[in-house]
């Protein structure tokens, strides 16, 4: 997971991410960040998650969470 | 003795799916997916089912193919007439959070894994000349660019050029063609047709609508016959006239 997080800081540009970060005020969310997030978690994990899962998910805590509990499965 | 026999990759789903049950009729299936269950699903809508043979397999482990088919062919003594390489996986992503790893999974999938199996199926010791045909599910981003799909585009591409070379390299016995479909209604294409706006946007994009599968199927089933045979080398865009519209927004 650290590798992720590592990866998940170099997508949204920044030096380093808390787990109770908003996706959303991250300068540089939109949506396409959200896709290449997705493609790294396809990537990384071997699932698919939604935009809207990612969306729901809010917070970097909560995505981590949602990717722990698909890969359980 | 040997039977002639058609590999489709991507059966499982979508075009590869259609492609399968369209042909199942009139030709030998030799159905590729890394989903069992989507073959077997597939198999289950096709004609003459005791005819066709599953073949399981992830292409993104691009190595372990070669061993498979060549084990495939030898085993059931079979030989593959037609190739039609619909597999294919969509990333969409910005350029700068592009890395090795998922460009490699990209085009191990759709690009790498339609060299090795056509390498295998040209060996005379293996399938004895019998190749006939080769169609590559292509894509009109193959040609022309959109935001985020830089390695989707690029592993397209690929595949128009491999298509390219050997057309000329396999003369006169193999034809070689890519299809290059615009927006289809698939799995693939699922996502993006729940947005209320993305539809809005195909709707004005596409003069003729979205496609369905069935479109590119038929035109698979032209390029395997003889009807199609002074037609090599050539990317076809098949694509209710997207590529055509130059409409201002």
């Amino acid at each position: 997971m650290e590798a992720f997080i590592k990866k998940l800081e170099g997508i949204l540009e920044v030096d380093k991410i808390e787990m109770d970060d908003v996706l959303l005020d991250f300068e540089e969310w939109d949506s396409l960040t959200s896709l290449s997030i997705i493609a790294t978690i396809d990537a990384d994990f071997h699932f698919s998650i939604t935009a809207e899962e990612l969306l729901s998910a809010g917070t970097v805590g909560n995505l981590i969470k949602l990717i722990q509990v698909k890969s359980k499965k | 003795m040997t039977t002639g026999y058609t590999l489709i990759t991507g059966a499982a789903s979508g075009i590869g799916q259609k492609i399968a049950i369209q042909l199942s009729n009139d030709h030998n299936l030799l159905l590729c997916d890394k989903n069992s269950d989507g073959l077997k699903l597939t198999l289950t809508q096709c004609l003459n089912q005791s005819n066709h043979i599953l073949w399981e397999h992830d292409l993104f482990d691009v190595r372990t193919i070669k061993v498979a088919i060549e084990k495939i062919i030898r085993e059931r003594q079979i030989l593959v007439v037609d190739f039609i390489h619909s597999a294919g996986i969509m990333k969409v992503m910005r350029m700068k959070d592009v890395d090795y790893d998922n460009a490699l999974q990209i085009f191990n999938v759709n690009y790498f894994s339609a060299v090795e199996i056509i390498s295998v199926l040209l060996k005379k010791n293996i399938n004895k000349g019998s190749l006939k045909n080769i169609v590559f599910i292509s894509a009109i981003l193959s040609k022309y660019g959109a935001k985020g799909h830089n390695l989707y585009s690029s592993t397209k591409a690929a595949l128009d050029g491999l298509m390219k070379s050997l057309a000329v390299e396999l003369a006169p016995e193999i034809r070689v063609n890519c299809i290059l479909p615009g927006g289809v209604k698939t799995p693939m294409s699922e996502f993006a047709l729940k947005d209320p706006t993305i539809v809005e946007k195909f709707k004005q994009d596409y003069p003729l609508g979205l496609g369905e599968t069935s479109d590119i199927a038929n035109l698979v089933e032209f390029l395997l016959s003889d009807k199609s045979r002074w037609i090599t080398g050539q990317q076809i865009i098949i694509d209710g006239g997207r590529t055509a519209n130059m409409s201002q927004k």
